[in-house]
Formats: C-alpha cells, structure tokens, sequence
C-alpha cells in the first residue's frame, strides 16, 4: 500500500474547455475553474486513503494513528496562470424592466463620469453568468465593461462583461434613521 | 427667439423629452404655472426655469403655483431647482408627500451613495427639506395637497390681464387611489439583511395628479402620467364622471402616460375635449417599449389632426461617439444602445389675446414635431 504519494498536479488534465471562456464573453472564470478542480482531486485522494484507513482498522482490530498511514500533500508544482482585464470603457447599469429573454437597463458611462451621460439598453439573459442569475431584479446594480483580457501566452482578446454588484445589505440603523427623518418631515411640513 | 407673451395672451408650452416632461401655462399679465420639471439635454439643468428665462420672463416674481403630478424622476427631476427659484409660488403635490409611511418606505434609498444612477428618491429628499425649511420660517398655506375635484388656486379677473377668470382644479387622486398607492408601496419597503438596490419604479402612475385648467371659456386638461384601470373609482373612469367637467371642454391637452394605450380612454376625448383639441405629449425613451409606440400614434391621430410631439422617439440611437473597438463590442453583444435623454423639443401654444381667445397658433422648437 502506497501511503506517502503526492497529489500530482501534472496529471491534472486541463483542457480546452478550462481555457475557454463563457459563451457571449461572460465572466473569465478560468481560475475559479483550475481551483475547483484542484479541490476536488484532493478530496478525492483523501476519500480514497480514508476508506484505506477504515479498512486497516477492522482488519488489525487495533488503534493506528491516522499520520502512519497518510501524508498531508505537497504541492510539488506551482501552477501560475494569469489573465488580465483592461477596460476600456464601462458603465454602471440599473434594472428597470425584465422581459421573458431580455432585461433592460438604464446605464450611466462612469468612464465619462463628468458629462453624465444616461443611456439605455437591452441585454439578453443568457448573457448572465448562473451566479448573476439570482440578482437579476428590477433596480439591481451592475457593472458593464467592455475591454480587453490578456493571457499568458499574450492572447489578446476583446471581451464584455457583466457583473451584478453586491452592495451593502440594508442594516437596522439605515431603515430607523430613514423613519425617523420621515416622522420629523411628515411632522413639520405644514399642509394645507 | 424667443419673446414672452402679450399680458392678455394664454400660452401653453410643453418641453421634453430632455431627462422627463415639464409643462408651462401663463394665465395672464406675468402669472405662471409649471407642471412637474425636466432637464435640458443642453443645459443639464431645469427645462422650465431656461425657457423663462429665455423669454424674459422672471420666474422668481412670475411663476405663481408648482404642480408635482407623481415621483417619477421622468417627472421631478430639478423640481427643487425649480422650488428654490420661486419661493413665493404655492406648491400643490399629491398626498403621499406629506404621508409618513411613503416616506419611510422611500427614504432609505436615498442613502445609496455607492449607486451612481441616481433615482428620483434623491431629488425628492431635497423638495422635502425645501418644503421644511418653508414651513419652519412660518410660511404657512403655501403648500396644497391634490386630490379629486380640489380647486388650488384662483386668480381673479381684475388680476388676470384679460379680464377673465381663472381656476385651477385637480382632479385626482381620487381617495381609492391613494389606498392602492399605499398597499403597491408595501412592496418596495426595504428589507433588513439584504441586498442593496437602486429605488425601483412602483406603480406612482396610479396616484398623478390631473389637473383642469380653466379660463374663462376656455379649458385645458393636463393628464400627467394617470393610466387606465378596470375599477371605476380609479383611473380616467372616475375623472370623467367629475362634476366639475360637466360641459366643459378642454382646447388642449396633454396627453397622459406619453400616449400609451393603458392610458387611454375613449370618453375623455368624447366628453372632455374638442373635436379640434390639440394633443400634446413628450415621448419615452426608457423602458422596454418605446412611448408612443406606432400603434398609439395611430389611434391617437384618429382621435385629432393636431397631434404633436416634443421629439420623435425614433432618432434616439446613442449619440455619444466612442471608439471603433468599445462600437465593435457594443453591436456585438447587445446590437446597441440608445440615449435615454433624446434633445429637449419645445411645443408652444398660444391664442390670440382678449381679442379672440379660440383662436390658437403652434410653434414647435428643436426636436418638436407633428406626429
């Protein structure tokens, strides 16, 4: 029984698919996707010396310590891959309306924060990343940009990406302090 | 230019699309309402105030009552511009403005400083600390809240310039509005604990105020963003049945809602306007659906051969001019975009002063055209 092998990260099998990115030039999420997969052979690897383990246990009938028969992996390699994202224009958008397909937003150029441009668009859903999905509601807040991703090996490609923002959850002290000015309003304002 | 009119002569002007609607009446001899404020595409700043401005008109001594029909930000935006330069004019809005619960329920997101696509929340903050401010120094029945059948204002015949009358009535909410509007606001409350998002558009439609203008023989109705329903107490059904409107008919009106059909309904233009009226309306440029859409133009230039626009909706591709590759990926990805804030369009009514007060001529400025 082999009990001090390594988790081989070259025999980790990267494909064209992890390369690639969503469909519509979505979310880049190569790394995300390396990461992932990197979790799971190790899990895999522990899973399998676990059984290893148990199995010993009910053979020998005796206590073993868990460090006898495995070892904690080592990376033998760093894998390094990086893409990097230069925008050249962007804009912050605001859900108004939600068809079946499509959603509309209203966009503000913050590249060209200055002349306060407003303009307004359609998106087609499937554009979203599955993350985005859940965040698509009328007056959520993302972010467009168009630009340009550069890989490693000095792939250049442009690219458009949406991401909803997660803002700050509403806490206690902003909901009272919003009653608290609508009572003093509501109270001083005199109509007739 | 542009000249201010004869003290006798009445004068309807509606500006926009520019960043919303504003509609500007003079009465008679320097006395002026404004209906809800826009921002000109130019300027960036209040359409009203410009074109006053414009004309000589000192808007600070002229302008005599502000309406503001809903909250929409199509409809308020430089409102307060517009209150801090008329601090004498009455100020007449819905009842939702003095009510605690929508201002509860709205005020949270005027926090949302990390949102650079402002809502119409912060520009309502800013009337409500005007409006504070005003009742603190003690100036007092300034301020009118509209609902059905309301007169707010009246100015007398010896005022008037041409000898006339004039009477300023809303005509909505009506009461069963307004509980509507409160319940669909229920549904906007914020919630603890979860996400941030920009104020979204609820139904404030439903509670706008349409207002009646009258002078003398004359009257023009102004129909805001007030759309149709299927119960009677609600909507147009309830305004038509208005014992102020009996027999009155209006020479111009402003067509509600940017001519869309759920704002349409048929016994406004049977009982309540002229065979002749002129219809005036501001397109819409940001929802899904473009305002009017061809169909309501259809409809509404069967109803009238004076049917005009302050812009044609369909010279709204973005005119901002960008580079090649940021165009590339635009027509690439979502075909393209548009400008939310078409140029500002001016369409202006005026009659003929005391001499013949039924006959009209129309100017159209910039954008404006006849649909």
């Amino acid at each position: 029984m082999k009990t001090n092998d390594l988790l081989d990260y070259d025999n980790i099998e990267i494909n064209d698919n992890d390369m690639a990115m969503d469909s519509n030039f979505q979310r880049i999420s190569i790394l995300d996707h390396l990461s992932n997969k990197i979790e799971n052979a190790f899990q895999l690897q522990i899973t399998q010396k676990e059984d290893l383990l148990n199995t010993a246990i009910e053979e020998d009938a005796k206590p073993v310590s868990i460090f006898d028969k495995i070892s904690i992996p080592e990376f033998k390699k760093e894998y390094k891959s990086k893409i990097s994202f230069n925008p050249i224009q962007e804009w912050e958008g605001y859900v108004v309306d939600i068809e079946k397909d499509s959603f509309t937003a209203q966009l503000v150029d913050i590249t060209d924060l200055e002349h306060c441009v407003t303009e307004v668009a359609e998106f087609p859903i499937l554009d979203l990343s599955d993350n985005d999905i859940p965040l698509l509601q009328p007056g959520a807040v993302f972010r467009w940009s168009l630009g340009y991703t550069r890989s490693n090996s000095g792939v250049k490609r442009r690219v458009s990406q949406i991401v909803f923002r997660q803002l700050p959850k509403w806490t206690r002290s902003d909901i009272e302090k919003a009653n608290s000015k609508a009572n003093k309003f509501a109270n001083t304002i005199v109509w007739e | 230019m542009l000249d201010a009119p004869a003290y006798d002569q009445i004068e309807v002007t509606l500006i926009g699309p520019g960043f919303g609607e504003s509609a500007l009446i003079h009465l008679g001899n320097n006395n002026w309402v404004v209906i809800d404020s826009c921002i000109d595409s130019n300027t960036k700043k209040p359409a009203a105030l410009a074109y006053l401005n414009s004309i000589g008109v000192n808007a600070s001594e002229a302008v005599k009552l502000i309406i503001i029909t809903h909250w929409h930000d199509d409809h308020v935006r430089g409102i307060s511009d517009v209150l801090e330069a008329c601090p004498d004019a009455l100020v007449c809005a819905s009842s939702v403005l003095s009510n605690e619960e929508f201002l509860a329920t709205v005020l949270p997101f005027k926090e949302n400083n990390l949102i650079a696509n402002k809502s119409g929340v912060e520009e309502l903050s800013k009337i409500l600390n005007i409006l504070e401010k005003r009742s603190k120094a003690g100036v007092k029945h300034k301020l009118k809240r509209a609902f059905s059948d309301r007169e707010v204002y009246r100015l007398d015949s010896s005022e008037s310039g041409h000898g006339v009358d004039c009477n300023i009535w809303t005509l909505s909410p009506s009461d069963k509005q307004f509980d509507k509007f409160l319940v669909e606001l229920t549904k906007l409350v914020p919630e603890i604990k979860r996400t941030k998002y920009r104020a979204p558009s609820c139904s404030a439609n439903h509670s706008s105020i349409v207002t009646l203008i009258k002078i003398g023989g004359q009257s023009f109705l102004f129909g805001a963003d007030l759309e149709e329903t299927t119960d009677v107490e609600t909507g147009w059904s309830v305004i038509v049945s208005s014992s102020i409107l009996a027999n009155v008919k209006s020479m111009i009106f402003k067509v509600p809602h940017h001519g869309s059909e759920n704002a349409h309904n048929n016994d406004v233009w049977k009982q309540m306007l002229h065979g002749s009226a002129y219809a005036i309306l501001t397109p819409f440029n940001r929802g899904v659906k473009k305002l009017p859409a061809p169909g309501d133009v259809k409809r509404l230039s069967s109803l009238t051969s004076n049917l005009f626009s302050t812009s044609n909706i369909a010279q709204t591709k973005s005119s901002i001019k960008r580079s090649s590759a940021v165009e590339k990926s635009i027509k690439e990805t979502i075909g393209g975009i548009r400008d939310l804030e078409p140029k500002t369009g001016i369409i202006r009514l005026r009659n003929s002063g005391s001499e013949d007060q039924e006959s009209w001529a129309c100017e159209l400025f910039n954008t404006a055209c006849k649909l």
